[in-house]
């Protein structure tokens, strides 16, 4: 039994998974590292341990520091959450070494399904229909070119070893293979901790449909139904939402029992999600698993009301799934937007800085999952997502306007955020109609958006407005003829 | 008060009216009255529409956000630093870090010729990199930083000057 985890992750997630602990009266410990120590999750667990200097590294990778601190602190068990050390078989092993409950899959299968060329290989021989492109990683330049030429471009060189859209990088022209594949090794490197990288044919403007499975020591398997994430900026996904516009009740009997047969195939023994990717004639095509928690959860816990952070913990504690394929229901429309700290306007740079006003959403259908706080820093050492908001709607058309709506309410002021860019991204003609895929972005959004005028001056007068509103109460009278502070302080400029 | 927005300034005054306080933009009155909600909150209003605005503030910029807007301004001391600072800019261009980051390579050495549009250095910031282009034509003249070195927004890295 279960009674006592270690946290091993920071932000809204591991905020996430302490609102679980507590609900199931299991203690937690949060780790943070030098620059995260008044964070939200940091203050939110039973309690707190530090973890090292704020490079990852130091911190939030390093393994022996992690079990260490979940030993010192008496935890039974580790909840890797998602990004970091979650899908790092080597960790996952040295944690159950130690003693310790890890909640996921077992290592072995984390090994064969994190691994992107093992997976393929697995997949490929269980007759699940794979991209085609390299079967091993490598790192020889002449390899990546004799691949590229056989299987034609454009291309992806991918992280073998990794996921989020970090280390990939399309290549469409033989001279910029080198260079791509130099940034995918160091970005893999940085992110995940591995040089291994490969090659995949790169299929243009696919949908990405992703399935949620659980699978528990007994050998019971269900999937929780799909996940449409095809709004991606940078290969990372955006906006998700659940059910897919183009789901049948046909297709997704078929795209389930693969995902199912994918598990089993791997003896998977924890909550996970199979990605495929699908193309216009709905044919699909095996992309990897994501053997952790997904940032995307949420939408699927709103439509069919099963919380996979619990059922996660419980699989972990070696207790069967509690329901038959059958029992799963879908109820509804969901839809998350993530809200990263990136100025959407300058191709999503990451804009790190101080948080210093935030105004939560609320509402009928309105779930707000943030690691973020007035005052909290936004580190530039980590993956930039301050919090992600969710909405669940009666209809498809529902939940867009739901989304609209709570989005407009949002006010986080500080860092830049993309809330304005996702608001015109639902309201666009062919995101209402369904009409989407990977490229949606860059086929429609490529163009900064325009600043409206009247928006403009709205925001310049209620400047000026805050500035001299202590004037105004001073001396009303002769508001307009004292002496302007702001002709004082000189210009403002916009940025 | 004078704001600068994309290259064009605005000249915004504050004057009351009655009880109401109203905002005029380049000598154009805004067709909106202006109410303080609590520190940071404030209304727009006329008279089919209320805009909730949420300010805040730190020591160099005002943020504005409302409707899932936001904008953010900031302080500039000196007028005539403009000036200079455009006519320089004709000639030479100073790649500034757009974040707090660490920078990874740097393509170029003292001395290159560089086009618009080449790769002058790449940064790493939140585990994604970025590179940072010239938008001149012209030669490297000086490299402020090295690689590996943590560099803080809007840090001067590389100076490219006219041919």
């Amino acid at each position: 039994m279960i009674k006592k985890v270690l946290v091993a992750n920071r932000g809204e997630i591991a905020v996430r998974i302490i609102h679980a602990l507590k609900e199931m009266d299991i203690k937690s410990v949060a780790i943070y590292s030098d620059v995260d120590k008044n964070a939200v999750h940091t203050q939110l667990a039973d309690e707190s341990i530090r973890i090292g200097p704020p490079p990852p590294l130091e911190s939030y990778l390093n393994q022996e520091a992690i079990i260490n601190a979940a030993l010192e602190t008496g935890c039974d068990a580790i909840h890797p959450g998602y990004g970091f050390l979650s899908e790092r078989y080597d960790f996952n092993q040295k944690v159950r070494d130690a003693g310790l409950i890890f909640i996921g899959a077992n290592p072995n299968s984390m090994r064969l399904l994190g691994s992107k060329v093992q997976s393929r290989q697995i997949m490929a021989e269980a007759g699940i229909p794979i991209i085609p492109g390299m079967m091993t990683s490598t790192k020889d330049y002449q390899e990546f070119e004799d691949y590229a030429k056989k299987i034609g471009f454009p291309i992806i060189i991918k992280s073998s070893d990794g996921g989020g859209g970090k280390g990939m990088r399309i290549v469409r022209e033989m001279k910029d293979l080198h260079s791509a594949i130099d940034t995918a090794i160091r970005e893999s490197i940085s992110a995940f901790g591995s040089d291994a990288i490969y090659l995949e044919k790169y299929i243009e403007n696919p949908r990405h449909i992703e399935f949620q499975v659980a699978r528990d020591h007994f050998g019971n398997a269900i999937h929780l139904n799909e996940r449409e994430c095809s709004i991606q900026r940078r290969h990372q996904k955006i906006i998700e939402e659940t059910p897919s516009p183009v789901m049948t009740a046909e297709l997704r009997k078929r795209m389930g029992a693969a995902a199912i047969q994918v598990v089993n195939s791997a003896n998977y023994d924890n909550i996970g999600t199979v990605e495929f990717l699908v193309d216009k004639d709905l044919n699909f095509y095996f992309l990897e698993v994501n053997a952790r928690v997904q940032v995307e959860h949420p939408i699927t816990e709103l439509t069919t009301g099963i919380d996979l952070v619990k059922l996660q913990i419980n699989i972990a504690d070696n207790q069967p799934i509690p329901y038959k394929q059958e029992d799963v229901q879908q109820n509804g429309h969901a839809i998350e937007c993530r809200i990263y700290a990136e100025d959407a306007d300058n191709n999503f740079a990451p804009s790190p800085g101080k948080i210093l006003y935030i105004k939560e959403p609320s509402g009928p259908g309105i779930r707000y999952d943030s690691g973020i706080d007035i005052g909290s820093e936004v580190p530039t050492f980590y993956d930039p997502i301050l919090s992600k908001l969710i909405v669940w709607g009666s209809t498809r058309d529902e939940a867009i306007k739901r989304m609209v709506n709570a989005l407009k309410q949002t006010v986080i002021l500080g860092v830049k955020t993309p809330i304005n860019f996702m608001i015109n991204v639902l309201n666009h003609t062919e995101f209402k109609a369904g009409n989407i895929n990977t490229n949606f972005l860059s086929e429609y959004f490529s163009e900064k958006i325009e600043t409206y005028q009247d928006d403009l001056q709205i925001a310049l007068a209620a400047a000026s407005f805050s500035e001299n509103y202590i004037n105004y109460y001073n001396n009303i009278s002769q508001f307009s003829k004292i002496s302007n502070p702001w002709l004082e302080i000189g210009k403002w400029e916009l940025f | 008060m004078k704001i600068k927005y994309d290259k064009e300034i605005y000249n915004v005054e504050n004057y009351k009216e009655k009880e109401d306080l109203f905002v005029k933009i380049n000598g154009n009155q805004l067709n909106y009255k202006f109410k303080k909600i609590d520190e940071n909150h404030y209304q727009a209003l006329n008279s089919n529409r209320k805009i909730d605005i949420f300010i805040a503030e730190d020591k160099l910029h005002k943020y504005v956000g409302f409707e899932g807007k936001s904008y953010k301004f900031e302080k500039i001391s000196n007028e005539n630093t403009y000036n200079e600072v455009d006519e320089k800019e004709l000639n030479e261009e100073i790649i500034k870090s757009p974040m707090p980051g660490n920078i990874v390579k740097i393509i170029v050495k003292e001395g290159d010729t560089v086009d618009d549009g080449d790769p002058i250095i790449i940064v790493e910031a939140m585990k994604m990199e970025t590179t940072l282009y010239s938008s001149i034509t012209g030669i490297v003249k000086k490299i402020y930083i090295q690689e590996n070195s943590q560099v803080d927004s809007d840090t001067a890295l590389v100076l490219i000057e006219k041919e």
